[in-house]
């Protein structure tokens, strides 16, 4: 030893280092047999990793580190005779301690010179194993929710080249593992979205994100569907350089029904401002007809009031075809009909929204008539609103009669023909093809409205 | 040019596409009162070919409204351009709703304004 103890003393003897070299290496077990397997030596290292001390093992066999499988097929001696023979012998196999216990190594056992037998090193490879247990596991995980998942799944480089694709994605596009691979995959995307989708890629770096909408032609049917895509950088702090993995969901469904929204509004947009058109048209037409201020107000507000009582049954069933009978029931109602005056008959009718709404102002109109001079007002009148459908070869119509009985009709019949008798003799024809024909009969009013309700198949 | 100028009527012969009979007569009492002759007003697509086909040559200017009855005004527009006469749309639709190829056509949106539909068309029919 030199002074400063830093250095090998140069006297020491090979074999005096080779003997600290084998002593130090505690990681590893080294140990040397005789020709058949009795120990000749044995480290610290072989005792750390076998269990057994030096003194225990000195003379007698190594094969106690094998298990008893092994030992039963014969390994000890299958691996003495490959070192006689190749100069080495390397394997991975389990092992065991004294305890019994079992680790996974790895091993190399060479002949020693001359014949006199083997020197093995061995050692603990436990942990490794466990990790590539762990990595495999993971692989096969990862394989299994990429396989299994309705989401197409990809890998690719940060700029979109593609390195993987799913079985689904194969399935779905019938576009081939390989030929999916690079850009091949963007012949199944609709022409018009190619260049959103590849653009789309040129920002995904800088936001450590890919997300992008387009049509992903499906092989079964031809069709293309709305697919949402997005992707992310395996290593987020490099996303360059690093493995991107990307889903791609159908969300055709979803589109259909935001498109089917934006076109609900823009039908709502136009309803709402057709209906101001129309309450335009009532007041000016009303005032039109309105000898003072009062008198315009009062029949201005009483129209708008019928208007939105058949607006309310419109939208109570969603736009859609409304109740003859609730129509009539709810205008008669509202011009304070008792039953015992009036009488609604007639078989179930759907009236659709254009024609509801002008046949329910035309009843307004009469009813408002009623109420003022004709069967609501006098105590003998009576009203019968009749209704039946006519088929005819091409279409079938709606025939409805307004009558009224036990009126006493005033001596002068009306000479200026008003908003209702406007609405009835002009508006109900222009509108719904409609023939109207309203007469003053001696005992009352009576109306006769036949519209086109549906054309026959 | 004045306003008063601007909204010249008087003597035109003017077309009205609306298929709410009150909006229409409203229109055609409007048109009249500030002295133009109204034709129609038609409340159908189909009425509204007709008659641009027997007014050949007689009409000025039209009033579509955009839709009658579900039906899109677009083959009345058609015609009137290749018979030279000008028009206004009269719509609830938003301008995103009118293709592009009409995007040029004067709109009012819906309830009109009386005065900007007569200056609208006034303007159209001079251009013309």
């Amino acid at each position: 030893m030199s002074e400063s103890g830093d250095f090998v003393d140069p006297a020491m003897s090979k074999a005096q280092l080779f003997e600290l070299i084998v002593e130090s290496s505690t990681d590893f077990a080294i140990f040397t047999t005789g020709t058949t397997g009795a120990v000749t030596s044995w480290n610290v290292g072989a005792e750390r990793l076998f269990g057994f001390t030096e003194s225990e093992m000195i003379g007698s066999t190594a094969d106690v580190i094998f298990i008893a499988e092994d030992r039963q097929k014969g390994a000890p001696d299958q691996e003495r005779s490959q070192a006689r023979q190749e100069g080495r012998a390397i394997d991975q196999r389990w092992h065991q301690r004294k305890d019994g216990s079992r680790f996974w190594a790895s091993g190399l056992m060479m002949p020693l010179k001359e014949g006199s037998g083997f020197v093995k090193i061995t050692r603990d490879r436990t942990e490794q194993r466990h990790a590539n247990d762990q990595l495999r596991e993971n692989e096969e995980r990862f394989r299994l929710l990429a396989t299994s998942i309705p989401q197409l799944v990809f890998r690719s480089l940060h700029d979109g080249v593609r390195t993987w694709g799913s079985p689904q994605w194969i399935d779905f596009t019938g576009l081939s593992f390989e030929d999916s691979l690079g850009f091949g995959w963007l012949d199944t995307i609709h022409p018009d979205d190619r260049d959103g989708t590849v653009s789309a890629w040129k920002d995904a770096p800088a936001k450590g994100e890919y997300y992008a909408e387009q049509r992903i032609r499906r092989a079964k049917d031809e069709e293309y569907r709305w697919h949402q895509t997005r992707a992310r950088p395996l290593n987020g702090n490099s996303p360059t350089t690093s493995d991107w993995v990307g889903t791609m969901t159908d969300i055709h469904e979803l589109r259909g029904l935001k498109d089917r929204q934006a076109v609900l509004m823009a039908e709502l947009q136009h309803r709402t401002r057709n209906l101001l058109a129309v309450v335009q048209s009532i007041a000016s037409q009303t005032a039109r007809n309105s000898t003072s201020l009062q008198i315009f107000k009062t029949e201005f507000e009483s129209r708008l009031r019928a208007l939105s009582r058949v607006q309310g049954l419109i939208s109570r069933v969603d736009y859609q075809d409304v109740d003859l009978r609730t129509l009539v029931d709810v205008e008669l109602k509202a011009h304070g009909m008792e039953d015992g005056k009036a009488v609604i008959e007639g078989p179930p009718v759907e009236v659709p929204p254009p024609s509801a709404q002008a046949l329910a102002l035309a009843i307004h109109e009469l009813a408002t008539n009623a109420l003022k001079y004709g069967a609501f007002a006098q105590p003998d009148g009576r009203l019968r609103v009749a209704w039946q459908l006519d088929r005819e070869r091409d279409e079938t119509r709606l025939v409805l009669e307004w009558r009224e009985t036990g009126v006493v009709m005033p001596a002068e019949k009306p000479t200026r023909k008003g908003y209702g008798t406007e609405l009835i003799e002009n508006a109900l024809p222009y509108q719904l093809m409609a023939k109207t024909d309203l007469a003053y009969g001696a005992d009352g009013v009576r109306c006769l409205i036949t519209v086109p309700v549906h054309a026959n198949p | 040019m004045t306003e008063q100028q601007g909204a010249d009527l008087k003597g035109r012969r003017l077309l009205i596409a609306e298929d709410e009979y009150m909006i229409a007569l409203d229109m055609a009492d409007f048109f009249e009162e500030a002295g133009a002759e109204v034709i129609g007003p038609v409340g159908s697509v189909k009425d509204a070919l007709a008659l641009v086909a027997r007014e050949r040559g007689r009409l000025d200017g039209a009033l579509l409204d955009v839709t009658l009855h579900n039906d899109k005004i677009y083959p009345v527009a058609d015609a009137l351009c290749a018979a030279g006469v000008p028009f206004v749309f009269a719509t609830g639709y938003d301008a995103q709703s009118i293709p592009q190829a009409y995007a040029d056509v004067p709109r009012c949106a819906k309830p009109v304004d009386r005065d900007q539909v007569a200056r609208l068309l006034s303007a159209a029919v001079l251009r013309s």
